[in-house]
């Protein structure tokens, strides 16, 4: 098992060494000038070359990606690079950027986390009711809503949500504080019921595809009862699946965080990036996006890793270190993922 | 003599598309206790959905069985209720599955597999029903110490003894295998069949035995039905049945074959194509495909006749009708 | 049945006959899904709405301020002040915080979405697809580093990805269209490649191969009509998902920007104003929600009647 994970964190490298090249290549061709920026349009010619030089700024593309990556050497521009946790300054607040990230991301964590949790605890439950009693109202109800949650613009839903509970009937705040427990309902709920939806038709239809296969029909041909048919053989094969979609959906919530962070006014990565772009601040930029995309790899990592403990056809493979099957499976269920 | 089962006048339908599939049509059948019966015909005769019934295991609301009646030992399976049904699925009646490869849950060791059925129907504990998992993994003529085993390490041949292990481990009185051998290869197959057969010496177990294959009958039973659209064409003991087969259906079925006692030139298939279940044809369901076919026929459904020890189901042999 | 002379023709006819009933059969299973036909019907009104947009509302009209009538309520008929004439005007869905006709805008704005939906999936549809299916096709080297390059633009969460690149090319609507069907490309590099893999080793394409037919003519005629069902079904989806994303992108600012419509930047702009006047708010996200969900259900209707398999 642990050559398998330390295997694993290697073949991360390649990846997130393609994320941070894109998202670089990306920045690198942003309009506006940083040296120019830095320096107000006052600046004369001369001044501004030498901005461009202190900055880094005069030397090849490939030659910038790699001092982003290992660092920079100068007095005032200077890091230590992406590789030793140190991605340089904000040319608009000359904060380290690393520091910035570090003091939002626990909000943001804290903010995904809660609504994993919600759409979760909602998801899966109903999910499993409404497959085991497939066309009841139940059922039906929940299909709805999971289909318009779906749907539903994020950004949208959370601006309904404050006009209801905060603007009408005006007993939560409309603006999120990590301090502040009663804030956060709203934000959580907003971005958890979108993974919700999503969750609860995964588990409805993994569920139910399961409650059709054959050891299933064997389980009840044994005379076991049918709570234990569902609990010991039905729910524990559907959980494979789940557990994708929950863990997928984890970076999916980082992701639309961003959105949810700037309707809530809440000091998490999304805010900081947004702010960032309106500034064109692009070590802030870089800095953020590059490691939400982190974060996320890790998680999608984690979650494959967990398979391993669930599945003990993966186990095997694991162990036997024969990596091939084990991409089977996983492509296998992405591709379930997908299609639902 | 004794009979452990009968089936009166099953009829179940599945509705699929607001289209009725008529599987099982005004069912017969009956088996004498310690008997093994042959239930031959071809993919789509009900003769899964006939095994599925007596587990009171149609899936509703897809399937439904209309009417009829199943009598294990004197008492009417259809009208049982769920706490009595459970406690006969598995400790009476057991049923082994055609594909070995998906009967199994994948993420539970075949041991657990076997040991929860033990645990439910026998009430032991745990460590009893875990050591009698592994004395019926032995019976089945795998290594006790593979009850840690989970399925995918077993092949296709040891998966349908582990299968058949779970079916047996209660010692059940009525055994129902669906094509028990069917995915296995031709050299595993007669292994499977060869231990089954001393299983049920060894378990004195009634057995309903589900193949499309005549030669499988041949060896393993003592009666045969054939079925043709949801009904028993013909019946009778295997004997009778091979010997004089009477049925045009039955007899389509044996020309079908190849001999080696016979110098055929050529194997004389049933014309045509079994009848879209949704749309039987009326009278007798044969009749189109049927060499010996008469005008009565397509009007009118045959009622059993008794011929020298067996049901025939055709005009052929009853009394003549205006 | 033994062969007979004339075999290969009537196989022919055979097939074609079964294709056709299997055409029949996806036409009859689709009918029969209520939700399904209705929201065909939700997407052609819209689709047709939306092309009759300069007709019903001249778009200079909605794009004119007239701050007297800033947030008149939904039916109400205020005068307005167009190209010098003065005339009453029937605010059927109200005004906006400058006064502007919301059902207008929000016409105008469909139109828009229904370009950004389509454009993107052709978009992301003709350079995934042909990567996938190079991929699937050539395997090898090529898979290797297209599943790479999909590996690595999945791991950025697919709105931040769009987001950075209408951040780094800049506000344009030709550049939301590039962000968003970036964003949906390896999708589709996965889903063809897979779909090629799975018909690619099958024994008609094998037959192909032997009676002489090139890796072109095999891949167009053989193995695109194979990969049509899930392409078609992903492309349904994914409009719903363009609509959304571009209408997330332009609430952030980033993507189509006012006074130009938009159902994203009608809700940015109504943002401020939930207390006092909730329509602004409310109209347009309903009218993202009900096109998004109608071709999320075509798009499951067409997969269980394409695949029934997969139903129930």
């Amino acid at each position: 098992m642990p050559r398998y994970i330390l295997k694993r964190l290697l073949m991360l490298v390649p990846v997130l060494l393609g994320v941070t090249f894109i998202v670089f290549s990306l920045l690198h061709i942003t309009p506006g000038d940083p040296a120019l920026i830095a320096l107000g349009p006052n600046a004369t010619p001369a001044a501004y070359e030498q901005m461009k030089k202190d900055m880094g700024l005069d030397a090849p593309f490939l030659v910038q990606y790699k001092r982003f990556l290992l660092g920079y050497k100068h007095e005032v521009f200077g890091y230590k690079g992406l590789l030793f946790g140190d991605l340089g300054r904000s040319y608009v607040t000359n904060r380290n950027v690393f520091e910035m990230i570090m003091g939002s991301f626990p909000n943001t964590l804290l903010l995904a986390t809660g609504a994993l949790l919600f759409a979760a605890l909602l998801g899966v439950p109903v999910g499993i009711l409404s497959a085991i009693r497939q066309y009841s109202v139940l059922d039906m109800v929940s299909t709805v809503m999971a289909l318009a949650g779906v749907a539903m613009p994020v950004f949208w839903l959370a601006m309904v949500l404050i006009y209801v509970f905060a603007e009408t009937l005006g007993f939560l705040p409309s603006l999120a504080d990590p301090r502040n427990p009663v804030s956060m309902i709203l934000p959580i709920t907003t971005l958890g019921l979108y993974s919700t939806a999503l969750i609860l038709r995964m588990t409805r239809s993994a569920m139910l595809e399961i409650m059709r296969t054959d050891y299933v029909r064997t389980a009840r041909a044994k005379g076991m009862d049918e709570h234990l048919v569902v609990r010991k053989h039905a729910l524990r094969n559907a959980m494979i699946p789940i557990v994708t979609v929950i863990g997928l959906e984890f970076g999916a919530l980082l992701g639309g965080a961003v959105l949810t962070e700037q309707i809530f006014a809440y000091p998490g990565i999304g805010t900081i990036m947004f702010k960032a772009i309106g500034e064109k601040d692009t070590p802030q930029i870089l800095g953020s996006v590059c490691f939400v995309a982190l974060v996320f790899t890790v998680v999608n990592l984690i979650v494959d890793i967990l398979y391993g403990f669930i599945d003990p056809r993966v186990k095997a493979s694991i162990q036997s270190s024969k990596s091939v099957n084990f991409k089977v499976v996983w492509n296998e269920f992405i591709s379930r993922v997908r299609r639902k | 003599m004794d009979t452990i089962l009968e089936i009166r006048d099953l009829s179940v339908h599945y509705y699929a598309d607001r289209e009725t599939v008529q599987a099982v049509n005004g069912l017969n059948l009956s088996l004498t206790r310690g008997a093994t019966l042959g239930l031959v015909g071809e993919t789509g005769a009900g003769k899964t959905t006939t095994a599925l019934s007596i587990l009171k295991m149609i899936q509703e609301p897809q399937g439904r069985i209309v009417s009829g009646r199943i009598l294990f030992e004197g008492r009417d399976v259809l009208t049982m209720d769920r706490a009595e049904i459970v406690e006969l699925r598995g400790k009476e009646v057991s049923m082994i599955f055609q594909d070995p490869m998906t009967s199994l849950n994948p993420l539970l060791t075949v041991g657990e597999q076997i040991a929860e059925t033990v645990r439910k129907h026998d009430r032991v504990s745990k460590a009893e029903a875990a050591s009698r998992a592994r004395a019926m993994l032995e019976t089945v003529g795998i290594p006790g110490g593979r009850a840690e085993d989970y399925p995918h390490q077993f092949s296709g041949g040891m998966k349908q003894r582990v299968v058949i292990a779970i079916a047996l481990a209660c010692s059940p009185k009525l055994l129902l295998a669906d094509e028990p051998t069917t995915a296995l290869d031709v050299t595993i197959q007669a292994q499977v069949l060869e231990m089954m057969r001393s299983l049920k010496e060894k378990f004195v177990t009634s057995t309903i035995l589900i193949t499309h294959d005549l030669g499988i009958v041949a060896e393993m039973c003592d009666q045969v039905a054939t079925m043709y659209a949801g009904e028993v064409v013909e019946y009778g003991t295997v004997k009778d049945v091979f010997d004089t087969p009477k049925h045009p259906y039955t007899l389509g079925l044996f020309e079908s074959l190849p001999s080696l006692d016979e110098d055929r030139d050529r194997l004389r298939p049933i014309t045509g194509l079994m009848p879209d279940p949704t749309r039987l044809p009326p009278g007798c369901p044969f009749h189109p495909r049927c060499p010996r076919a008469m005008e009565i026929c397509s009007r009118l459904s045959p009622e059993p006749v008794r011929l020298n020890g067996h049901l025939v189901k055709c005009h052929l042999y009853g009394k003549k009708e205006g | 049945m033994s062969s007979s002379p004339g075999s290969g023709e009537s196989r022919f006819r055979r097939s074609l006959k079964r294709y056709r009933r299997n055409l029949a059969q996806f036409g009859r299973r689709f009918a029969r899904n209520k939700l399904a036909l209705a929201s065909v019907g939700v997407i052609v009104a819209l689709s047709a709405i939306a092309l009759m947009a300069d007709i019903l509302y001249d778009y200079e009209f909605i794009t004119t301020v007239q701050l007297s009538n800033s947030f008149k309520s939904p039916g109400t008929t205020a005068a307005v002040t167009f190209r010098g004439e003065t005339f009453d005007h029937r605010y059927l869905l109200g005004a906006d915080n400058y006064g502007r006709d919301i059902l207008g805008r929000m016409i105008h704005g469909g139109r828009i979405s229904l370009i950004i939906g389509f454009v993107t999936v052709a978009m992301s549809l003709l350079v995934g697809g042909v990567m996938g299916a190079l991929a699937g096709y050539k395997g090898g080297f090529i898979d290797t580093i297209v599943m790479r390059i999909t590996d690595i633009m999945l791991s950025i969460p697919t709105i931040l990805l769009s987001i950075a690149i209408v951040a780094a090319l800049g506000n344009s609507f030709f550049n939301l269209l590039v962000a968003i069907a970036t964003s949906m490309m390896p999708r589709y590099a996965r889903i063809v490649r897979a779909s090629v893999i799975s018909v690619k080793d099958q024994e008609f394409i094998e037959a192909a191969r032997c009676i002489g037919a090139g890796d072109f003519r095999i891949v167009t005629r053989h193995v695109l009509i194979n990969i049509l069902a899930p392409v078609i079904v992903q492309s349904t989806l994914n409009v719903g998902s363009a609509i959304l994303w571009a209408a997330s992108l332009s609430f952030l600012g980033l993507g189509i920007l006012p006074p130009t419509p938009e159902w994203g930047n009608m809700l940015s702009e109504a943002r401020e104003f939930i207390k006092y006047a909730p329509h602004t708010l409310l109209f347009p996200g309903l009218a993202i929600m009900i096109t998004v969900l109608a071709y999320n259900l075509i798009g499951d209707g067409l997969r269980d009647s394409l695949d029934p398999k997969l139903k129930r």
